[in-house]
């Protein structure tokens, strides 16, 4: 059996699983917005768990901790923003926000040799870099610097939402393969125990690389996605530290190395984000950020855990 | 044939392989053994591409290996199993000797899942398959750790030191396995280690190293009735009565 290859028999049940979950978040982003009409909020939980689920291909498989993971889904918003002012045509810009954070990809790859902190500090180094180079004056005819790009010549929330929505199946199939093919196995391995990983005839440099690049593409996709939708933008809007927060806490919070975790994590918290955004404008981040905290105290491993524990379940 | 010629490695001052000259044959069994901190695991670690050599070269299938990184070493078929037991702790049994057959050296018989199953029954791990490698005792690990290595089909098995705080018939049965293991499965073994009553067991030849590099190559009966080893092994008090 070849690297990619997906055993069904051994992971039947998994595969349904897999297909039951797809359906029921067709269902709920088709549905859900009929019944609390508020296309802002389920277009960016969308985005938002397009981003964790990329997240995790890094984090939950590889142990990478990317600070500035942020980086990835600006560079994807700018690479589809400068495909559309340039009249690139949009299924070409779209790409072009995946092609350019793959490229962002390919520069950080270096960083994979640092690990644990210093890898987290020099990946925010490098977000900083990006968010320097794009938000430069003298640049603006590329990037339109400082004064922030337009893409509402094609602004068309309908196909954003669907666009999102295929993205979204994309990714989980993604993960799915990672989760259960022998590459993934490769992944948990190299994690564990990279030496003994290399001895087994595993090239370490290479899988890491493999599992960081694609993450790198889905993270840039679901930026250009963002763009696309909140129409315009300025650097610091999408180069926002946030979106590395958001991205690390909801994985973490749902069960890192899942497919369903970064899922859950992403639609519990961000819905809760919003609830306290609603009724506390003023200290929605500061009461976000205690919130966060107690979880993480409560819940170190993430809901993983509990379902682990009193459900005896073992979260795909 | 494994061939090394004039391999160094220094730690700061001390050399731990010093000048090393040994040649492996294909389909042999033999063991290596020395006082502790006499170089065996860095002889193990610089052929199987853990430590880089300071000087000096390693020749398998009429290539320099001493320059290749250890994941393409480990294709090549050579393979090996720690002192300490390293098996991945958050895979389970099974998963853990599947990795081991990603690369498999042999390509060619049996699918990849069936070899898994007949490596897990080999070594008595099929009622553990599906246990996390953390949950299990040192000799279960070191069983765990052996079927990775063994399930790649190597040509040469680096084995070290699976002896220690074994009881009797304990080291009767592992001497049985490694035998038994560098017959069936068309191996060379290096057992390394320093449990004497398992060398004896093996019943093959023997190299002794020291101060980083082999001093004598012999049988059982010819290494423990040489004075130089029994001194190196027991002081010079002993050797003389
Ligand atoms: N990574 C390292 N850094 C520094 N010194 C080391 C390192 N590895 C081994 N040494 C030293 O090199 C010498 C040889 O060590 P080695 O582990 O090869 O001995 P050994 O023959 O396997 O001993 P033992 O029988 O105790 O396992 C020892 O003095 C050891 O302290
Ligand atoms: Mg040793």
């Amino acid at each position: 059996m070849g690297l990619w290859e997906v055993d069904c028999v051994r992971f039947s049940k998994q595969l349904r699983t897999s297909i039951i979950l797809i359906a029921l978040l067709l269902v709920f982003y088709l549905v859900a917005p009929y019944l609390y009409p508020n296309r802002s909020f389920f277009e960016t939980l969308l985005v938002l768990t397009i981003l964790s689920l990329s997240f995790n291909i890094v984090y939950g498989f590889t142990g990478y901790m990317p600070f500035g993971y942020a980086a990835f889904f600006a560079i994807g918003a700018y690479g589809f923003g400068i495909g559309i002012v340039r009249h690139f045509g949009l299924v070409s810009s779209f790409l072009l926000g995946g092609l350019a954070s793959l490229a962002l990809g390919l520069i950080f790859v270096p960083m994979l040799r640092l690990r644990g902190a210093y890898f987290a500090i020099a990946n925010l180094a490098g977000f900083e870099g990006a968010y320097y180079i794009i938000s430069n004056q003298s640049l603006t005819f590329i990037t339109r610097g400082p004064y922030g790009i337009s893409v509402s010549s094609v602004y068309n929330p309908n196909i954003t939402y669907a666009v999102s929505l295929l993205l979204l199946v994309i990714v989980i199939v993604v993960t799915y393969i990672v989760r259960t093919s022998n590459f993934g196995l490769a992944l948990r391995a190299i994690k564990d125990d990279p030496l003994v990983a290399s001895i087994s005839g595993i090239n370490v440099g290479l899988y890491r690389g493999v599992a960081w690049l694609s993450s790198a593409i889905f993270a840039g996709l679901a930026g250009g996605a963002y763009g696309w939708y909140i129409s315009f933008f300025y650097p610091s809007t999408v180069f926002s530290i946030n979106y590395s927060l958001f991205a690390i806490l909801f994985t973490i919070f749902g069960g890192p190395g899942t497919i369903i975790g970064p899922i859950i994590g992403t639609t519990t918290l961000y819905s809760l984000y919003q609830a306290v955004g609603l009724s506390y404008p003023l200290y929605s981040t500061l009461a976000f950020g205690a919130l966060v905290v107690v979880l993480i105290i409560v819940l170190p491993e993430g809901l993983k855990k509990i379902f682990r524990k009193y459900l005896k379940w073992e979260m795909l | 044939m494994l061939e090394l010629r004039g391999i160094r490695k220094n730690f700061g001052k001390l050399a731990a392989l010093n000048d090393v000259n040994l040649e492996f044959k294909e389909n042999e069994l033999i063991a290596i053994i020395g006082p502790n901190g006499a170089g065996k695991t860095t002889l193990i670690n610089v052929i199987t591409g853990v430590l880089k050599e300071d000087s000096g070269t390693i020749r398998y299938l009429h290539k320099e290996i001493n320059v290749l990184p250890a994941y393409l070493r480990a294709r090549l078929g050579i393979n090996r199993t720690f002192q300490i037991p390293k098996p991945f702790s958050n895979l389970t049994v099974i998963e853990n000797v599947r990795i081991g057959a990603l690369f498999s050296n042999d390509k060619k018989g049996q699918t990849m899942e069936e070899e898994v199953e007949r490596v897990l029954s080999l070594l008595r791990l099929k009622s553990l398959a599906d246990k996390p490698a953390k949950e299990l005792n040192t000799e279960q690990k070191k069983l765990v750790d052996l079927g990775r290595a063994l399930v790649s089909r190597p040509k040469f098995l680096f084995m070290d030191e699976m002896g220690a705080g074994l009881a009797e018939e304990e080291i009767l049965t592992l001497s049985n396995l490694i035998r038994g293991i560098q017959k069936d499965e068309g191996v060379s073994v290096v057992y390394v280690g320093h449990v004497m009553k398992l060398v004896k067991q093996l019943q093959c030849p023997i190299a002794v190293f020291s101060e980083g590099s082999p001093i004598f190559q012999g049988s059982y009966d010819e290494v423990t009735s040489n004075p130089a080893i029994i001194k190196l092994y027991l002081g010079e008090r002993y050797a003389q009565s």
